[in-house]
């Protein structure tokens, strides 16, 4: 993964975490009777879904990658 | 391919001048100005309204005080006030962008068949733009005021209702809709314009060659031409409609009641009026989140056009 | 585009352009009518068409008001913002149009700032030169409450975006063929830039400007809270005809055309740089 797009699926992973965080307060927080029980879980849930997304763009973009050096070698081979 | 590969160059940065300054090292020493100030005076603001907005902030009570976590969100969120500026300001944005996109596009067109005086129209079209919102917006109070306003005189004259614009809680928006839409529509009508008139002429000879109907060829050709700079032009309008604020202020300042309070407003009256900074700072944190999220799906197709142009050697 | 041209359909496009510049003039056209007008020919319904004009509302606003300050405090941070923008924004616009700094990461960062609402921001700007106005540095450049230099760079900070935004597009459209001959012939980056792509980005960065003259004097919310009496500008100045009694529409009929008729005039002479090819480089001709 180039620095590239780690930078941009970090920064897109750390807005999915703040998005989670006020979707979170908005709708889920009144289903909990405690509120430090839901905040921990809130960070929880909002950390795994921004991993997630880190770590899916990861791998995307390094079988992305392998495509194109596949294809470079191919290409190559032929010469 | 080659930018996944890790390869970004263009020819130009493997040259190196007699000065010895790599390319690289000459690009940022460019945009290192711009970047200082935008850095100073765009991050740091942010940074302090992101750390008020954790704290309780009550101007009249002693200012900015101890950490109070997420309450001030929870606050926020439950402030149903919050959510209806929120509506209005959606309201307001969609109507408004809609007339002027369309409006503006029509008149372009109209504007792209003349032979004469296109100039002359264009200058006088633009006048609105060169206006203030604030000290324009402040006079069309006078043209709105039901007793002596000239408004609802010639809408009188054609035997038309008139309206209570500004005091009347069901139209004070579109009240303020209109005025922006005579501001900004001539933007958009000028911008299509440009548009229009930078489109290539082949394609539109072929298609008259072909006998294409007049129709056909807007569907076809014209429009899928013009989507970049539309799509342009509604990002930058959209961007403004919903950072409104001049226009509320002297129009109707939010009035009558609540009916015209967008967002911008609503963040005005809390922290300036109400001097709560810590649910401004909030909302004004919650907004930039959702404006960053808008710019990712707006600014991304658009950068992209920029960065592929930049890097064709 | 050779279309066969019916009569009817041309009076009906000339007819609706008419009405379109009506649309558009008006208010301006009955704000200066205003201005002209005795008292007692503007508080009254009917609206008049004919009167006798005057120009007491003028000489109020300028003598009683002091208004021609006002106009002289805008000019000053007017000017010296677009200069500072068009002299910082080219500069790293070029950069991100042909070095691509940042590989689009920056630039989305710097345009992503024009979105956020000024009125997010007030309380710390307001902050920051309240301090910094109290340091010898602060004095000395003048970055104060209610001192011209805070407004300035608060106005320069505000339109670098959008003015990087539109100048990247038109060095974007300059070819890369000329800066490279001139490379090649010895130039240095500087004087290539200099020398070549500047005077044909001479339209572009004239836009550029304009826009931000205009931004700058038509400024409200900032000039509102960071000056109170030294630095105002006339935008501040047209609020301040708000009364108890209620807003006397002849002086504001009068300021506001002060106010706003600098930008007209400077619009109307610029209209035909303000249009050429500004499509952000979204069309290629």
């Amino acid at each position: 993964m180039t620095f590239s797009q780690a930078w941009d699926a970090g920064f897109k992973a750390i807005l999915i975490y703040v998005g989670v965080v006020f979707g979170w307060l908005i709708f889920i927080e009144r289903l909990f009777e405690n509120q430090s029980v839901s905040v921990a879980v809130m960070n929880v849930v909002a950390a795994i879904c921004a991993v997630a997304f880190f770590v899916r763009r990861r791998r995307y973009c390094i079988a992305e990658r392998r495509a194109a050096e596949a294809e470079v070698a191919s290409i190559l081979a032929e010469i | 391919m080659a930018n996944v590969l890790g390869v970004s160059h263009t020819s130009d940065m493997v040259v190196r001048s007699k000065a010895g300054m790599s390319d690289r090292t000459f690009s940022i020493l460019l945009v290192a100005p711009a970047l200082a100030v935008i850095l100073v005076f765009a991050i740091l603001p942010l940074v302090y309204a992101l750390d008020v907005s954790f704290r309780f902030a009550d101007l009249t009570r002693g200012g900015i005080r101890e950490y109070v976590g997420l309450d001030n969100y929870r606050r926020v969120f439950s402030d149903s006030n919050f959510w209806t500026a929120g509506w209005i300001t959606l309201k307001f944005t969609v109507v408004a962008v809609t007339l002027q996109m369309t409006l503006g596009v029509g008149i372009a067109f109209l504007l792209h068949g003349m032979t004469v005086g296109k100039g002359l129209v264009r200058s006088l079209i633009i006048l609105p733009l060169a206006t203030s919102a604030a000290v324009t917006g402040l006079f069309w109070r006078y043209l709105y005021d039901t007793q002596f306003g000239v408004l609802n005189w010639i809408l009188g004259s054609f035997g038309l209702p008139e309206p209570n614009w500004l005091g009347d809680y069901t139209i004070a928006l579109w009240s303020v809709v209109i005025f922006d839409v005579w501001q900004w529509t001539p933007f958009v009508a000028l911008i299509a314009l440009a548009g229009l008139q930078a489109l290539p002429r082949e394609p539109f000879e072929a298609a008259e060659l072909d006998g294409a109907s007049s129709w056909r060829v807007l569907r076809t050709l014209t429009f899928p031409l013009l989507k970049p700079v539309l799509f342009l032009v509604l990002v930058l309008r959209t961007i403004d409609c919903v950072r409104l604020y001049d226009a509320v202020a002297v129009l109707t300042r939010g009035g009558p009641g609540t009916s015209t309070e967008t967002m911008t407003f609503y963040l005005y009256r809390t922290g300036l009026k109400l001097f709560r900074m810590d649910y401004a700072s909030t909302m004004a944190i919650f907004f930039l989140y959702v404006m960053l999220v808008a710019a990712i799906f707006a600014l991304t197709p658009l950068l992209k056009q920029f960065t592929d142009r930049a890097k064709e050697a | 585009m050779h279309e066969k041209r019916s009569l009817p359909l041309e009076v009906l496009r000339y007819g609706l352009i008419v009405l379109v510049i009506g649309f558009f003039v008006f208010p301006i056209f009955w704000m200066v009518l205003t201005s002209l007008k005795p008292d007692d020919a503007i508080m009254v319904s009917p609206p008049r068409f004919l009167f006798t004009p005057t120009l007491e509302n003028y000489r109020h606003a300028i003598e009683d008001k002091n208004f021609l300050f006002y106009i002289r405090n805008t000019l000053i941070i007017s000017v010296i913002s677009t200069v500072f923008v068009v002299i910082l924004g080219s500069l790293a616009a070029y950069s991100f149009a042909r070095y691509n700094v940042g590989d689009g990461h920056l630039l989305f960062f710097i345009l992503s700032t024009k979105m956020m609402p000024a009125i997010a921001v007030i309380l710390p700007f307001f902050l920051i030169f309240r301090e910094v106005g109290k340091t010898g540095f602060g004095q000395f450049m003048h970055l104060g409450l209610d001192q011209h230099g805070a407004l300035i760079l608060s106005y320069v900070v505000f339109n670098l975006p959008f003015a990087i935004w539109l100048l990247v597009s038109f060095f974007q459209d300059i070819p890369r063929e000329l800066e490279h001959s001139a490379r090649l012939d010895g130039l240095s980056r500087l004087k290539v830039l200099r020398k070549v792509t500047l005077p044909l980005a001479a339209p572009g960065i004239a836009v550029t400007a304009v826009f931000t003259l205009i931004f700058c004097w038509n400024e409200f919310l900032f000039a509102y809270i960071l000056t109170r009496k030294t630095a105002s500008t006339v935008t501040v100045g047209v609020e301040s005809f708000f009364t108890l009694q209620g807003i006397l529409w002849g002086p504001v009929a009068a300021a506001a055309t002060i106010a706003v008729a600098p930008m007209l005039v400077f619009v109307l002479a610029m209209q035909r740089y303000m249009v050429r090819g500004l499509t952000f480089g979204a069309v290629r001709g």
